[in-house]
């Protein structure tokens, strides 16, 4: 079966909406910033979008790569058993 | 021997009452009114309940069963208004034995948040968990073995939390249910704690959720994917408030669970593994522990009562449809089934914690708490978990089950349609009520049990969630082909005792066998010797002696036997006349004296 989400017009649009988010909220980070209402990393302007896009890429490959190495099996592995 | 002191109407008597009646009425239309009428019956009763009630004395202990406090009364309320909806979503269920174990497993939930002291929480402890096997066994052609794991994971935990409860009683003389947190971690208080953890599914005991809920029957697994977990959570508030532990424990657990979530295949496992990791997110916020975190955990769980709910009513209308619930069989159902989908969408992106939706309120207020805390690194740990839970449950599952496949011919088998009035209703009332609470986050505020508040829709919170999920999903984007769900399963801890124990077995019979016939050898030569001499010499001894009293006796017993069964002949004149010369006998001695 082929799952594919069909085709869209142009090939980035999907990515248009999150970057549209992302740019906003970094500006609204910036304003956050600029009065010195937070301190730290994890306000600096835009650390959640990178922070996202690397936890996302890095969970899901790891998360991939330990199951196809470790945990997948058949479908019916524990059928002849209880 | 027991005596109440005082009246009310524990809102258990009411669910045990009515799921008795449910096993024995045939009428459907009686049916109906039990199932829509008695949640409403017990909100009521929840409503008068006084702030302490049913106390009574057993073997010189203390019991409480009623202890209301907005603890227990905010726990008590979401789970009366999910046996509504749980019960409104399967009204059309004919087991009746589906039914009446819903709603026993309703008043076990409902007695263990209201249990003051530990016999009664003990007692509905095990009443949730015979009450919940009954609704897993009513499932899928697995749900047999399934239910049977579970029943046995259960027990094994109950096994533990008594042990530990009756350490208890000898440690400190007292059954009442309070922190324990606070003392220490004796062996009594870490059975309990076990046994706690062990039904909020903290690994590595939690693969039980992951093994038997997917199992269950769509209308079941709403109360299941609500009830038992989530009266976990509250024991553990109760009880182990501040316990550091719990913190790290309860962000790994978070982790595991999204980490599975993200690769499994299956929708109803998805959403399994994804209990597992929202409650992770109340097991940290326990641990750390101050009022704000408290608070935290509680909204939590009040919002994913509802979300994860929300979620397996639309999955579970899916499975009803369509028979299927692997990704890789399902697609393009947003033609037939549009309501379904913009109903599970909304709990979809609540648990993903999407601003104006209730899991973002909740979900603020425990990260807000580990700011508080100062615990960055259990606030990246979170985030993380928020990124995998966007990432399969708010993108991979609706698109692989609605979208994914052009469905502009749809083929014979995809026929399929919304669910009946009462299933969206369902969902439509869930839908609502996890918005409303999203969108007035003073609501859910009002209703939490510490003192402590927080200003959910701040700038910056908002803002970082945002770009969290926006990145998600260009990070989706990125790997959407390598991600694609195909066929398989994933092995979890349960393959210990699903798999393990055949090895063990393998084991026993090769290596194991070995050294025990080497042990029988041994056995034989230095020990069967002696005793075979040992024993002929007793032999003698019970021919000759003993033997010649037990004949003797028998010998006499015969004669006698034979003599009183001469005298039964079986003649009513014979005994009459027996039974008047015994009178006259008595006659004689009585006036001899």
């Amino acid at each position: 079966m082929n799952h594919t989400v069909s085709r869209p017009a142009s090939k980035y649009k999907w990515l248009i909406v999150p970057a549209i988010i992302i740019a906003a909220c970094v500006v609204v980070d910036s304003i956050g910033a600029a009065r010195g209402e937070h301190a730290g990393v994890f306000s600096i302007p835009g650390f959640w979008s990178a922070f996202g896009l690397l936890g996302c890429l890095s969970l899901a490959g790891l998360c991939k790569l330990v199951a196809r190495l470790f945990l997948k099996r058949p479908e019916n592995y524990y059928d002849d058993v209880l | 021997m027991t005596m109440f002191s005082d009246m009310a109407l524990h809102p258990a008597a009411l669910f045990l009452g009515a799921a008795l009646l449910l096993a024995c009425v045939r009428s459907g239309v009686l049916q109906r009114v039990l199932l829509l009428g008695t949640p409403l019956a017990a909100l009521v009763a929840a409503a008068l309940l006084p702030d302490t009630f049913g106390a009574a004395r057993y073997l010189g202990m203390d019991l409480l069963f009623g202890r209301a406090d907005s603890l227990s009364l905010l726990f008590l309320y979401s789970f009366i208004v999910l046996a509504g909806l749980g019960a409104l979503y399967s009204l059309q269920v004919r087991s009746r034995t589906q039914k009446a174990a819903a709603f026993a497993y309703t008043a076990g939930c409902t007695g263990v948040v209201l249990a003051g002291d530990f016999l009664s929480l003990f007692i509905f402890w095990e009443l949730m968990a015979f009450a919940s096997v009954f609704l897993i066994w009513g499932g899928s052609v697995r749900s047999a073995a399934a239910g049977f794991r579970y029943v046995l994971v259960h027990a094994a935990g109950a096994l533990v939390l008594l042990a530990g409860i009756l350490l208890r009683v000898r440690l400190t003389g007292t059954l009442e249910f309070g922190p324990l947190g606070s003392e220490g971690l004796n062996l009594a208080n870490i059975l309990i704690l076990t046994g706690f953890l062990l039904n909020a599914a903290v690994p590595p005991l939690h693969a039980w959720v992951a093994d038997a809920y997917p199992e269950a029957s769509p209308g079941a697994a709403i109360f299941l994917c609500a009830f038992t977990t989530k009266a976990a959570v509250y024991v553990l508030v109760r009880g182990f408030a501040g316990l550091e532990l719990l913190a790290p424990l309860g962000a790994a657990m978070a982790l595991i669970g999204v980490g599975y979530a993200v690769v499994e295949n299956d929708a109803r496992r998805i959403l399994a593994y994804h209990i597992i990791s929202q409650v992770g997110y109340m097991v940290c916020a326990i641990g750390i522990g101050t009022d704000l975190a408290l608070n935290g955990a509680c909204a939590h769980a009040f919002s994913n009562i509802l979300n994860k709910s929300l979620l397996f009513m639309g999955v579970g209308a899916v499975v009803l449809q369509t028979g299927r619930a692997r990704l890789y069989e399902l697609g393009g159902l947003w033609r037939s089934m549009p309501r379904t989908l913009a109903l599970t969408m909304v709990g979809a992106l609540a648990i993903s914690g999407v601003p104006l939706i209730s899991g973002f309120v909740s979900k603020s207020i425990v990260i807000t708490a580990l700011e508080q805390a100062h615990r960055p690194g259990l606030e990246m740990m979170l985030m993380l978990v928020s990124i995998g839970t966007f990432f399969s449950v708010g993108i991979k599952l609706p698109l692989y089950i609605f979208f994914g496949r052009d469905d502009s011919a749809p083929s014979a088998d995809q026929k399929t349609a919304d669910p009946p009035w009462n299933m969206l209703l369902a969902m439509v009332l869930t839908a609502g009520l996890t918005l409303t609470f999203g969108m007035f986050p003073g609501l859910l505020q009002r209703l939490l049990p510490f003192a402590a508040a927080t200003r959910v829709y701040s700038p910056a919170h908002v803002s970082h969630t945002l770009q969290l999920l926006a990145a998600t999903a260009i990070g989706f984007y990125i790997l959407r082909r390598a991600l694609v769900p195909g066929p398989g399963i994933l092995l979890d801890v349960d393959w210990l005792y699903r798999r393990g124990a055949t090895h063990i077995m393998r084991l026993s019979a090769g290596p194991l066998t070995r050294v025990n016939d080497w042990v029988g050898g041994l056995y034989q030569r230095a020990g069967v010797g002696p005793v075979q001499r040992a024993s002929s010499t007793l032999t003698h001894f019970d021919r000759s002696g003993i033997d010649g009293l037990i004949d003797g006796l028998a010998r006499h017993t015969l004669i006698l036997g034979n003599g009183l069964r001469r005298i039964q002949t079986g003649n009513i004149q014979h005994y009459i006349g027996g039974a008047v010369i015994f009178f006259f006998l008595l006659m004689i001695i009585v006036m001899l004296y």
